[in-house]
């Protein structure tokens, strides 16, 4: 680890004026990605601005048949509210103990790794992300490898999932990460249904061939019929592009299967 | 594809300044040789930065035609990178349709860390590339 200027901070205001009066800054939430590539030398920021001690970032509110997570709130917190239990299981499978007690969903999300679970929930249960200035569609947040629609400097507080009719998390995970090699996140809402995958390609995407099978029969054995293109996806020496295309119908269907 | 003819292509691709300006991150470019170039590039990737010294070399020479790039990436404590890209040119009723095929593979710290995300990480940074050679052509035509 090279050295750094550590600030904690107690207001997201404040975070922000520290952020632009640095050189090279870092918000560090969890730290569970971060902290890893410091230790590395993969980066090498002037100052780490600390959000942990700003309390409006903190916890869990169900509201009008919406859930709004804290940007701050830690997986496994995530995985104890079962309001959205499709979301629970998804934030109890990420990674291993200590990740989920550090972790948090707006680090995730902001990071936007390719094969994080957090960003199949978003876009499969249609989330709205809250910054301190504005409010993100989950549709326009996840751009690509690594990118969001977040500007320099802006900081996630908070995550709304609405409520869906019916919704399951299934993923094939990297048995050493828990990292989705791929996942699916199936959910029917009044609006209809969505289908949200994470690992297979650049960045999570809707499976809109399959939404509409399942739109008009929701049974698993539909999206067999289902061709997938796997040509863009990722490959590695876990999986192949053509075994994550497999994974995508075969995870979708033990989604559907598990709520048909 | 490109507005222009398969000549004015090849001689752009071979230009030290037209291939900084199109390289995301690229700081400096020198031609050492006819076919050998070397490069200072900074990547951003997610959690990681890292700046990469960089030997270019063109191979398998069939001007004006077909070239392949052996990139040969020192990334310090980061790693290293070696990647090939194929590239040909093809001469059609409006310009010239450039093709390319990417490969390669990463060691050091960047691959224990990210050799999932290589192959991504190479497709979105030669995409990048050809998109801004590209729109470079449409930009001469249009100024």
């Amino acid at each position: 680890m090279y050295s750094f200027k550590y600030h904690s901070v107690s207001s997201t205001e404040e975070a922000c004026t520290l952020f632009e009066s640095s050189e090279s800054a870092v918000y560090l939430s969890g730290g569970m990605t971060l902290i890893p590539t410091l230790k590395q030398r993969l980066d090498y920021p002037t100052d780490v601005i600390d959000l942990g001690a700003i309390d409006d970032l903190q916890g869990i509110d169900t509201e009008n048949g919406s859930v709004r997570v804290g940007s701050r709130t830690c997986h496994a917190d995530v995985a104890c509210n079962p309001h959205i239990q499709a979301l629970a299981d998804l934030a109890g499978g990420i990674g291993d103990l200590q990740v989920r007690n550090c972790g948090t969903i707006g680090g995730s999300i902001a990071n936007n790794d390719p094969a994080a679970d957090y960003p199949a929930a978003l876009l499969g249960l249609g989330a709205t992300v809250h910054t301190n200035n504005r409010d993100i569609r989950a549709d326009e947040f996840f751009l690509d490898l690594f990118e969001t629609a977040l500007h320099t400097g802006e900081i996630v507080t908070a995550v709304s999932f609405p409520t869906p009719l019916r919704a399951a998390y299934v993923k094939f995970p990297n048995p050493a990460s828990r990292y989705a090699i791929v996942g699916v996140f199936v959910a029917e809402h009044n609006t209809g249904i969505r289908v949200a995958v994470t690992g297979a390609g650049s960045c999570v995407f809707r499976a809109t061939a399959i939404e509409e099978v399942l739109q008009r029969d929701f049974r698993p054995a539909v999206v067999e019929g289902v061709s997938v293109d796997h040509s863009k996806f990722n490959s590695d020496i876990h999986a192949s592009q053509e075994f994550r295309g497999h994974l995508v119908t075969e995870m979708t269907k033990r989604a559907v299967a598990k709520i048909a | 594809m490109i507005p222009a003819t398969r000549e004015e292509v090849w001689v752009a691709l071979r230009s030290p300044e037209i291939l900084q300006e199109c390289i995301d991150g690229c700081e400096e470019m020198t031609a050492l040789d006819t076919n050998e170039y070397e490069a200072l590039v900074r990547v951003k990737l997610g959690p990681v930065r890292a700046k990469f010294r960089s030997i270019i070399r063109m191979l398998n020479v069939v001007a004006p035609e077909s070239y392949t790039l052996a990139v040969n990436a020192r990334g310090g404590n980061a790693g290293f990178g070696i990647g090939q890209a194929h590239v040909s040119l093809m001469p059609s009723e409006s310009g010239t349709t450039l093709s390319y095929e990417v490969t390669g593979t990463v060691s050091g710290k960047l691959a224990q860390l990210g050799s999932r995300l290589f192959l991504s990480v190479a497709n979105k940074m030669t995409a990048s590339f050809f998109n801004k050679f590209c729109a470079r052509w449409d930009n001469t035509r249009s100024a």
